[in-house]
């Protein structure tokens, strides 16, 4: 794994070497972003943010609160002040079609990061392999719990690109071990942790036996660390989470608590690999209609090293 | 008690006040001594309420000075009038209904022991200041649901408790009836015999021949009277507050014809405020209720307008059965009321004379539904100068003397031509320029052939006014009394009769 | 009357219709910031951003036309955001789920919609519910009954046209949603200010009791209030669905604070009586310029959230210090 992703770093160092000659062609860039609560974004952003500057280019930033029609309105508002590409992280589950139909009414290049709108794909959608992925980490709290007992797996928001694709990773580790029961699934609506925290307790409240969680992100998998805490339950029960946000990573690092393993995304490489992929599509250059940046199984002795330096 | 021989309590030299260029008080003496009611009387805006509260610490005067027992006295708030020992008692009251007496009586400053508020020792104070008054309630209790009088009581033990050596009194019986008139003026002697000395502003002239030694005439910012004794005719005291000798305060008697236009029939609340009530008013006549508060006067009224419902009992209009469920029933009938309290029920004093005046006309001011300001603004200009408002239509009601609000609810109804009007108590809190003008406005009604019902708990403006009078005690009726054999004993027999 | 005192009524009952009397402290704060906007940024003052603004404040500008109605009697709705939220779900599930015809589509869900309404408005005329409690009430339901429609997922697949409507300017600047909006703002203003219904909604915000007495039917008219409060929130509904292409029960959360903000800056009191419609659409404009403008001047979204809340005070402040001055 961590070879693999020193060569995708050395791919991105080449190309950002080639890329000033053609950032001519894109001066100013859009980022249109969900929330800036969940530190999964906020470290996308600060990839975009850090390598725009790196490169010269003006960077716009909007957050829309969860509100698909507060995004809508903020990127008519990005088209008002002419910007060259477009970087679209959708908000809420309808993943509006709506802000990918104004940008390709301006002709500039639509990069989709992390969610893709229904109907209205963009020039390249960048999202970290989820199925794959979650199945790893659930093999993983499935094997430490000895490949059997109840289980129970707080999604994300519902219907939402990754709330879809790790479910179905996840599952695929369930299905291979067949003394594993799913006892237990809610949805939450804002992917954090004091949700986390409350659909955990009544899970634990409903299931004294549990043995196993499956936190869709690193939030909600905290939120349940803290519940079981709170239920004395920590030591019979194995908790999973997905992202590798900060602070799940120092929380991981001490390696002492039910909360053991993640799946760290490559956040910050997603936002380089946007803006990448942005300057290119400008250039008239082709680029692949899926990437998928891998995230790398952390068990909590791995997760010292990524809270030094994420991805 | 001579002044000579008695060092007055409080002194007012020259005291002048002034909003910008406009003076409102133009240089008022005034002594008051221990143990003596003095009495400051004038119409509205004469600046009764403008020396009371230069002495209540609320105004600061612009020139002039004060001596509060012997010492200078320049109160900057209340607070330090308080301190000092001067309490104010205010027209509305100012209590907060969902706390205990004993609560209102010291919030504030409650007692503290400990950090914590030491109740036993507020609600012993407490119940020593009810006992002072003779009012026997737990301090315990809460104020909401007490009768406006014992309210009243407990605004006076508030100050009692603060050892208030002087009161001023602002309209204190403008809410209350008969016998709780006779309760407070009980509780003024007290005061008086413990050597408190009391300012009293009223409009009701009768109470002040009873209970006031000494008289203080103001008109326009200016002292214009002094009288060292309240026993005088009250027509003295009225023409020495207009300036102006006057012929006669009621208009002469309304002429009814024998028609009966409203007839009341065993009328019955569901709540049993009133009970059993029958009566008739003629086209052109005048006719009063008189009672003790809570006697179902205002109760019964407000069923004819249909603002309360009635259980049993039919109301006639012209031999129509017209008893009404709804206000608006009994507006569509000519039926209308001009409401006990002017400021809660008859006008919105935020807003203008012309809109408080459409409120009740749309069909006069619109054409099927659409409003036109213009309609709006001359159909209550015409309006202003029937009745004579003083004030623009663009003003607010809130603005105005309570006078002209009466004025402007009255305009309101009248404007509608209606067929019965029924006034619950038309001339609360109203001075006596602006009163004379409403008993005009009453008259000029029956003149023109509208049956007149007036409730009032003033007995000499029901017997001045009313062609005939019933009489009511407990919800039910006690008799009803021609002009001829009315006066205030056989009315009063009747409203203290029980059964 | 003479032809000529005929005319000036006319003229002056005309140029009453197009002021905004009692909001002036608002339409200055507006003009200023229009000003302000346009020497800083160089995008604010074209033809096609000034149509942005318009698209972008539809739903809450037809949203606060029915708060204004509701704080004018004294009143407050709480449930406006759910309620839109449950009409845009009832929307999508008879059209795409069910395959009925959109007229058919939009009738249900504005019917749903005045219903919720008409219960708000019941709960607190004949249960005497405070209208904080009985909205708050509604919320909660609204919200639970738009989520159970699909099981918290959103639909899409409406027909190309509808998304069109919010997109097609006809005209060159008149998108079908905007119509919709200018119209619902024209009818508003000439009921509050010309038709006897309108003006009653003063008298009972100023003093329900003088209102019942003075024959109005208080009940009746509350209930209406919160009807058309709700139903307009409905038609609000619509209108995203059409901009969004899309419906979702989580739509419209705390749009209600936004509804009364934009009425409060306009300069309607929430104790009722005072107000108007005038001053709410520039409510609605000052919220809808800022947004636009704050976007424009790349001001970091957490700002941006600190800036609205101080215009609110400043707005309230202000009107505040006009009434003790006067």
């Amino acid at each position: 794994m961590n070879i693999k992703l020193r060569i995708a770093a050395a791919a991105i160092a080449t190309l950002s070497a080639a890329s000033p000659a053609l950032a001519a062609e894109v001066k100013k860039v859009g980022l249109a972003m969900p929330n800036l609560q969940a530190d999964f974004f906020n470290q996308i952003k600060l990839g975009v943010e850090n390598y725009t500057k790196e490169l010269g280019i003006e960077l716009i930033v909007v957050d829309a609160k969860n509100d698909t029609a507060t995004q809508v309105s903020q990127v008519q508002d990005m088209m008002t002040q002419g910007i060259d590409a477009f970087i679209y992280i959708p908000a809420g589950a309808a993943a509006a079609a709506v802000p990918t139909r104004l940008a390709r009414a301006e002709g500039i290049p639509v990069i989709n990061v992390d969610r893709q709108p229904d109907g209205a794909p963009g020039d390249t959608f960048i999202a970290g392999e989820s199925v794959e992925s979650a199945y790893q980490v659930c093999k993983y709290i499935i094997e430490k719990a000895g490949g059997k007992g109840k289980m129970a797996i707080i999604h994300g928001q519902k219907g939402t690109t990754p709330e879809v694709l790790r479910f179905e990773g996840c599952k695929r580790a369930i299905d291979e071990n067949p003394d594993v029961e799913l006892v237990a699934q809610q949805y939450s609506q804002m992917w954090s942790p004091d949700e986390g925290f409350n659909i955990a307790q009544n899970m634990l409240q409903a299931n004294p036996d549990l043995k196993i969680i499956f936190g869709q992100a690193d939030a909600l998998a905290m939120g349940a660390a803290k519940a079981t805490d709170v239920a004395g339950m920590s030591d019979q029960v194995i908790i999973g989470g997905y992202d590798g946000d900060i602070a799940a990573l120092e929380y991981l690092a001490k390696c002492d608590g039910p909360f053991i393993v993640t799946a760290t995304q490559s956040t910050q490489l997603m936002g380089r690999l946007a803006v990448d992929s942005a300057i290119k599509v400008a250039a008239g250059e082709k680029v692949e209609e899926r990437q998928t940046p891998n995230a790398v199984l952390t068990p909590c002795e791995d997760a010292r090293q990524y809270v030094e330096k994420h991805p | 008690m001579t002044p000579d021989e008695k060092k007055p309590i409080l002194t007012l030299r020259n005291i002048r006040k002034s909003y910008g260029p406009i003076e409102v008080l133009h240089g008022i003496d005034l002594e008051i001594y221990p143990g003596e009611v003095v009495a400051l009387l004038g119409e509205n805006g004469a600046g009764k309420s403008t020396v009371s509260n230069v002495i209540s610490g609320t105004v600061l005067p612009s020139s002039g000075e004060m001596t509060w027992q012997d010492a200078s006295y320049a109160p900057a708030n209340p607070r330090e009038a308080i301190d000092a020992g001067v309490g104010m008692i205010h027209q509305e009251l100012l209590l907060l209904p969902h706390l205990s007496i004993a609560e209102n009586i010291f919030v504030g400053r409650y007692p503290v022991k400990n950090g914590r508020i030491d109740r036993r020792e507020m609600e012993q104070r407490a119940g020593q200041g009810l006992q002072r008054l003779g009012l026997d309630i737990s301090p315990r209790r809460k104020v909401d649901g007490l009768a406006t009088a014992s309210q009243q009581l407990i605004e006076i033990a508030k100050a009692l408790t603060l050892n208030a050596r002087m009161l001023i009194f602002d309209e204190p019986t403008a809410a209350l009836g008969g016998e709780e008139t006779r309760q407070l003026f009980e509780q003024i002697h007290r005061l008086k015999a413990e050597g408190v000395g009391m300012i009293y502003i009223s409009h009701r002239l009768e109470e002040i021949k009873q209970i006031a030694d000494r008289i203080m005439v103001m008109r326009d910012g200016e002292k214009v009277h002094q009288f060292d004794t309240a026993d005088l005719p009250i027509r003295t005291i009225v023409e020495a507050m207009v300036g102006r000798p006057m012929d006669q305060m009621f208009p002469p008697l309304a002429r009814p014809d024998n028609d009966a236009v409203l007839e009341v029939n065993s009328l019955s609340s569901p709540s049993g405020q009133f009970h059993d009530i029958s009566f008739t008013v003629r086209k052109g006549e005048i006719f009063g209720i008189a009672g003790l508060v809570g006697a179902g006067r205002t109760e019964l009224v407000r069923a004819i307008a249909g603002a309360d419902p009635v259980s049993t009992g039919t109301i006639t209009l012209n031999g129509e059965n017209i008893t009404p469920k709804s206000p608006r029933e009994a507006i569509d009938n000519g039926v209308v009321l001009v409401p006990e309290d002017r400021k809660l029920q008859g006008v919105i004093l935020d807003h203008s004379i012309s809109e408080n005046i459409a409120y009740s006309n749309f069909e006069s001011v619109g054409n099927a539904g659409w409003v036109s300001s213009g309609k709006v603004r001359t159909f209550s200009d015409g309006n202003i100068i029937k009745f004579g408002v003083k004030g623009r239509s663009n003003q607010n009601t809130g603005e105005m003397s309570g006078g002209n609000q009466q004025k402007v609810v009255i305009a309101k109804w009248l404007a509608r031509n209606p067929r019965v009007v029924l006034l619950d108590e038309p001339t609360r809190g109203i001075d006596v320029g602006a009163r004379s003008s409403i008993y005009e406005i009453i008259h000029g009604l029956a003149e023109n052939g509208v049956a007149v019902i007036v409730v009032s708990s003033d007995l000499e403006e029901v017997l001045g006014v009313s062609n005939r009078i019933m009489v009511m005690a407990a919800g039910r009726q006690t008799g009803i009394l021609d002009h001829a054999e009315a006066n205030d004993v056989s009315v009063m027999e009747l409203a203290t009769a029980f059964g | 009357m003479t032809a000529t005192q005929t005319l000036r009524q006319e003229k002056s009952s005309l140029r009453e219709a197009f002021s905004f009397s009692g909001a002036t402290g608002p339409l200055i704060g507006l003009l200023l910031l229009c000003v302000f906007l346009t020497v800083m940024t160089d995008s604010f003052l074209s033809f096609r951003n000034f149509l942005n603004i318009l698209d972008q404040i539809t739903v809450l500008g037809i949203m606060a036309v029915g708060m204004t109605l509701v704080i004018l009697i004294g009143g407050i709705d709480l449930s406006v955001g759910s309620v839109m939220a449950l009409a845009m779900m009832v929307l999508g599930y008879l059209n795409v789920e069910a395959g009925m015809p959109m007229i058919i589509a939009i009738t249900g869900a504005l019917l749903v919609a005045g219903l919720a309404g008409a219960i708000s408005g019941f709960l607190i005329t004949e249960f005497k519910v405070p209208a904080f409690i009985a909205t708050l009430a509604m919320m909660s339901i609204a919200r639970g009954l738009a989520n159970m429609i699909t099981d918290g997922s959103q639909i899409i697949g409406f027909p190309a046209w509808f998304n069109m409507s919010a997109i097609i300017r006809y005209g060159g600047f008149l998108t079908l949603t905007v119509a919709v909006m200018l119209a619902v703002f024209v009818i508003a203003i000439l009921f509050q200010r010309y038709r006897a219904g309108g003006r009653m909604l003063y008298a009972i915000g100023g003093n329900p009791e003088v209102a019942r007495l003075a024959g109005i039917n208080v009940k009746r008219t509350t209930i209406l209030v919160y009807t058309s409060c709700a139903l307009l929130s409905g038609l609000a509904g619509i209108l995203l669905a059409a901009r969004l292409d899309s419906v979702q029960p989580s739509s419209g959360v705390a749009y209600e604070l936004d509804a009364i903000a934009a009425v409060v800056i306009g300069g309607t009191s929430l104790s009722g009586g005072t107000g108007g419609i005038g001053g709410t659409i520039i409510g609605v404009l000052i919220i809808g310029v800022l947004r636009n403008g704050l976007n424009l001047l790349n001001v970091s979204p957490f700002l941006q959230a600190v800036i609205i809340g101080l215009v609110i005070v400043l707005a309230v402040a202000a009107e505040t210090f006009k009434h003790r001055k006067s």
